[in-house]
């Protein structure tokens, strides 16, 4: 995963120094809640691609905290209305998300092994940016979906092994709202 | 003053989708899990039964039982495989013995004891394969009323359990994804047995130290949860319950030595003297952190394994080496740490650990305060051990091995009779 993303961080350097007039490395970075049916919760998001025009387009990761704590990883696209100016923008999400739930779900009497689950999302924000018009401030909100399923194998009581174990298949689809700020660079 | 205007509607609309938007989405929590629903035969069709049959394959392997040329090995719920041993490089699964709920067994002499659910029975194998049912003793094990939060009558038993998956809506729990909710959860219980020393009469077998059945001489020593039954043999096949001593809570195993009987429970392990088989008395006791723990015993030393786990609950997983010299007062004399451990059995100055999912363990135990790992076997879940005349029976989650360990810097597979689920 880290060679992925550092093949990709320099590729995207690459592009962007050969196209300076058409393409441009942007790093849009968001903190934000994450409202639902399960209650709110915090969430990260860092996402780093290529500007051309009115589009970009990117990779991003980051840290969702709702429900379970989980670590997506997807490819987001943005359509400005305006070109270089304040604008509206939409955006797409689409990609998987892994479980990093280890000191959170994990119990001390089960085991849990997770699938990756679809991670995506559709939105509307807000790009405005600052006097050098490098730098600019966004807002966006949305809705976000992830999945997760899990296998959770339970000991049962018994006083001579082998004990034979509870399994149990969870199936989470959480739907919810995201409202998120942050900066581009 | 228009674009205000613009913008004051724009945090209006985001306001409310903010605050009304979550309550129309609905996250969808599923949970999938396994019931088991009972197949009943009357009891009387059971007992019928309850005779050699032909031989099935091993399919969830408990406990071991060594006597003479045979292994007894029992089929968690289901019965007891017999195993004809007399090469045990080649042994040959040669009947096996239905009783529903039966978890622990012991022989001496030609019978076999065993539990037959809340019942103890008593079933003559002077031809092993032409095993019949001879005596049953009712509510020895009180405990075992209960299966699967099924209420057991005394005219019906369950003889097999149908498994369907289920999958529920879980929504609306609260927190994370909520606990063990559903009634008959793939859920089954287990226990063992033991042996002792000379008989008048006859000599019992050898038991795994996970044994909830001890024999010494004329009585068969079974614990249940919470207490000591006290059974009379010597009339064999006769059963008669003499003594039920009430021990404590969480009674996991039994261990006879010499006229001791130690038996280990969650919080602690208890010494029994037997100079009056008929009553046993406790001596003394070594309380440890809540672990589940086997217990084997030599003249000076008890071997005490403690492992964590649903069941045993606490955080100790460990071997406890206390000096039983003042058996009035046991004291702890080191501890080592281990992975899972479970059963143990020591030859001489060998002291073989079954470590869970970490295998099994050979120490030179020649001194306590200083064990050395000889030997790791690992790649086995392993459970329980009888180490006898330089051959080692082992169970662990892949089947019933044997081991010759007349070299213990060359121990090898002798032969494997496979788990067949």
């Amino acid at each position: 995963m880290k060679r992925v993303l550092l093949v990709l961080f320099v590729g995207l350097q690459f592009i962007s120094a050969q196209g300076q007039n058409k393409f441009q490395f942007h790093s849009q970075n968001y903190i934000g809640l994450l409202e639902g049916s399960k209650g709110s919760a915090f969430g990260f998001t860092t996402i780093n691609g290529i500007q051309h025009n009115t589009w970009f387009v990117g990779l991003g990761t980051g840290l969702d905290w709702y429900f379970t704590r989980t670590v997506p990883l997807f490819l987001s696209f943005n359509k400005d209305f305006k070109k270089d100016k304040n604008t509206w923008f939409v955006s797409l999400d689409a990609g998987t998300n892994f479980e990093w739930t280890k000191g959170l779900s994990q119990g001390e009497f089960y085991n849990s092994k997770f699938t990756p689950g679809f991670f995506g999302g559709s939105g509307i924000g807000y790009k405005a940016y600052f006097r050098q018009k490098k730098e600019a401030f966004l807002f966006g909100i949305g809705y976000s979906f992830k999945r997760l399923k899990e296998k959770r194998e339970i000991t049962t009581f018994c006083l001579t092994p082998p004990c034979p174990n509870i399994v149990e298949y969870y199936d989470s689809k959480l739907n919810r709202l995201s409202i998120r700020m942050g900066l581009q660079f | 003053m228009r674009k205000h205007s613009t913008v004051l509607k724009i945090v209006t609309l985001l306001m409310c989708i903010v605050f009304f938007a979550p309550s129309c989405l609905k996250d969808k929590l599923t949970k999938t899990y396994t019931i088991l629903t009972p197949v009943y035969e009357t009891k009387e069709k059971v007992l019928s039964n309850i005779k050699s049959n032909v031989p099935v394959n091993v399919s969830t392997p408990g406990k071991i039982y060594l006597y003479g040329k045979y292994i007894f090995l029992n089929e968690i719920n289901k019965g007891v495989h017999i195993i004809d041993n007399a090469n045990p490089s080649k042994p040959v699964n040669v009947a096996f013995i239905n009783i529903p709920g039966n978890l622990d067994i012991a022989v001496k002499g030609n019978i076999l004891y065993a539990d037959f659910y809340t019942d103890l029975l008593s079933i003559d194998i002077s031809n092993p394969l032409n095993a019949k049912m001879s005596k049953l003793l009712p509510d020895v094990f009180p405990q075992r009323k209960y299966e699967n939060w099924i209420d057991l009558d005394t005219t019906r038993i369950i003889v097999n359990w149908i498994k369907k998956d289920t999958t529920i809506d879980i929504s609306q729990n609260s927190g994370n994804y909520g606990w063990l909710n559903c009634n008959r959860c793939l859920f089954a219980s287990a226990n063992s047995f033991a042996d002792g020393s000379k008989s008048s009469s006859s000599v019992p077998g050898i038991a795994g130290s996970m044994a909830r059945f001890a024999i010494v001489n004329d009585y068969l020593y079974a614990v249940n949860n919470t207490s000591l039954e006290t059974i009379k043999i010597s009339n064999a096949p006769d059963l008669s319950l003499v003594q039920s001593d009430n021990v404590g809570w969480t009674i996991e195993t039994i261990f006879p030595f010499k006229e001791k009987l130690f038996i280990g429970s969650a919080t602690g392990m208890y010494i029994y003297d037997i100079n009056n088989p008929a009553a046993p008395e406790r001596n003394g006791i070594f309380e440890h952190l809540r672990s589940c723990d086997p217990v084997i015993a030599d003249d000076n030393y008890a071997f005490v394994t403690l492992r964590s786990g649903n069941t045993c609950q606490g955080f100790s997983n460990q071997l406890d080496i206390v000096d039983i010299n003042n058996l009035n007062a046991p004291s702890l004399v080191k501890s080592y740490n281990l992975t899972n451990p479970h059963g143990l059995s020591k030859d001489g100055n060998i002291l073989f650990i079954c470590d869970g999912k970490d295998g099994l363990k050979v120490y030179d135990a020649s001194n306590v305060n200083n064990l050395k790992l000889l030997k790791h076997l690992t790649g086995m879940e392993t459970y329980d051990v009888i180490a006898w005349n330089k051959k080692l029976i082992l169970v662990s989650k892949t089947g019933l091995s044997q081991y010759d360990y007349s070299d213990i810097n060359n121990i090898h597979l002798v032969s494997t009779i496979s788990v067949n689920r």
